[in-house]
């Protein structure tokens, strides 16, 4: 007999492939030792394996979709968190709040001045 | 009440409050000043304090919801796969902004704790701000930081980089949306790709693409420069 995923409902075939990739990535983690969470080479399998198939399911189009509408939800134990860290935090809140604001605001700039520069050239040495 | 009844009711609570804030976003078209999960924290923080739980009881209440990044983030594959065809005509300024972002990332984290006369632990820290909340634990702890600090630090730093970014990208006239992915992707991680999804799929595509490699590259930079 042959094991129909399909009509087992398309979003829980999404749902099987996303936990497959990820128990692979915490896996290849675990062996590696590599400082990294298990979700990222989980990502990049997956990724891999619609390079390969060159198609998304119905299935995982759907689960994916939904997932990635609501992360902001997923983040929110972590954020509220915060509240055990308070005393930890107190004496050098101004200065990591310096840094928190500068740093990100940095980054944020010379990534995408970076990205446009490079696309310029890029775009130059193409129509040279 | 029992625990389950406990449990329940705080991810109801939590699940409820992010729905009525995320429709409100939208009634109030999508202001970049009100993403739904800063007013969420607002009042789950409030609620937690006001009625004096422990916030470890509701990590382990909500902890559903947490574990949904692992899926989450496995699923930005999804979208990255349906933009590389996009992807591929800038492969090399992308990977080379990647690389410039990544530094910049932790030398300005890094190098203004060192100036505001931070240092150890501390500042160390502080160096994986830029990164994804779970890996810039993992690299906490191999380089000598407090993890609770960085998982802080990172949480608020995504805070302030997505609801900083689209008037910081308007202001300097970043308009390519691979650009301005790429960029909150680098500066602001999870919370920020999530933002970058409200921007457009592009955008958060190459915001998820950014966040992913950026922690990888980060994670190996950091522990090669200690080790």
């Amino acid at each position: 007999m042959r094991l129909d995923l399909a009509r087992m409902g398309g979003g829980l075939t999404g749902l099987l492939v996303l936990l497959a990739c990820l128990a692979a990535g915490e896996g290849v983690v675990a062996v590696s030792g590599l400082p990294i969470p298990g979700a990222v080479p989980g990502m990049l399998l997956l990724y891999a394996i619609l390079l390969y198939r060159r198609r998304v399911g119905e299935g995982l189009a759907t689960v994916s979709a939904g997932l990635l509408g609501w992360l902001g939800l997923f983040f929110v134990p972590a954020g509220v968190g915060i509240v055990a860290f308070a005393e930890l935090l107190r004496p050098v809140a101004l200065e990591i709040a310096v840094v928190m604001v500068a740093s990100t605001l940095i980054t944020l700039l010379v990534t995408a001045l970076a990205m446009v520069l490079l696309m310029a050239r890029a775009a130059r040495r193409r129509s040279r | 009440m029992s625990a389950g009844l406990t449990a329940a009711s705080w991810l109801l609570a939590t699940v409820l409050v992010y729905a009525l804030c995320r429709a409100l976003h939208l009634r109030l078209g999508r202001p970049w000043w009100l993403i739904p999960v800063l007013p969420t924290l607002g009042v789950m923080i409030a609620l937690v304090v006001v009625l004096d739980v422990e916030v470890e009881g509701y990590l382990a209440a909500t902890w559903p919801l947490h574990f949904l990044l692992g899926p989450a983030t496995v699923a930005i594959a999804v979208p990255l796969y349906l933009a590389t065809t996009r992807l591929v005509p800038v492969l090399w300024p992308a990977l080379g902004a990647l690389l410039v972002g990544c530094l910049a990332g932790i030398g300005s984290a890094v190098g203004l704790a060192w100036l505001l006369g931070l240092s150890g632990e501390t500042l160390l820290s502080l160096a994986p701000r830029a990164v994804t909340t779970p890996i810039a634990i993992g690299i906490s702890e191999r380089i000598g930081g407090l993890p609770a600090l960085t998982a802080v630090v990172v949480i608020v730093s995504g805070v302030i980089g997505a609801v900083a970014a689209p008037p910081l990208l308007r202001a300097f006239r970043i308009q390519d949306p691979r650009a301005q992915g790429l960029a909150i992707g680098v500066a602001a991680h999870g919370i920020g790709t999530a933002q970058a999804f409200e921007l457009s799929p592009e955008a958060g595509a190459f915001a998820g693409l950014a966040m992913g490699l950026n922690g990888a590259l980060t994670a190996l930079l950091l522990g090669g420069v200690l080790a």
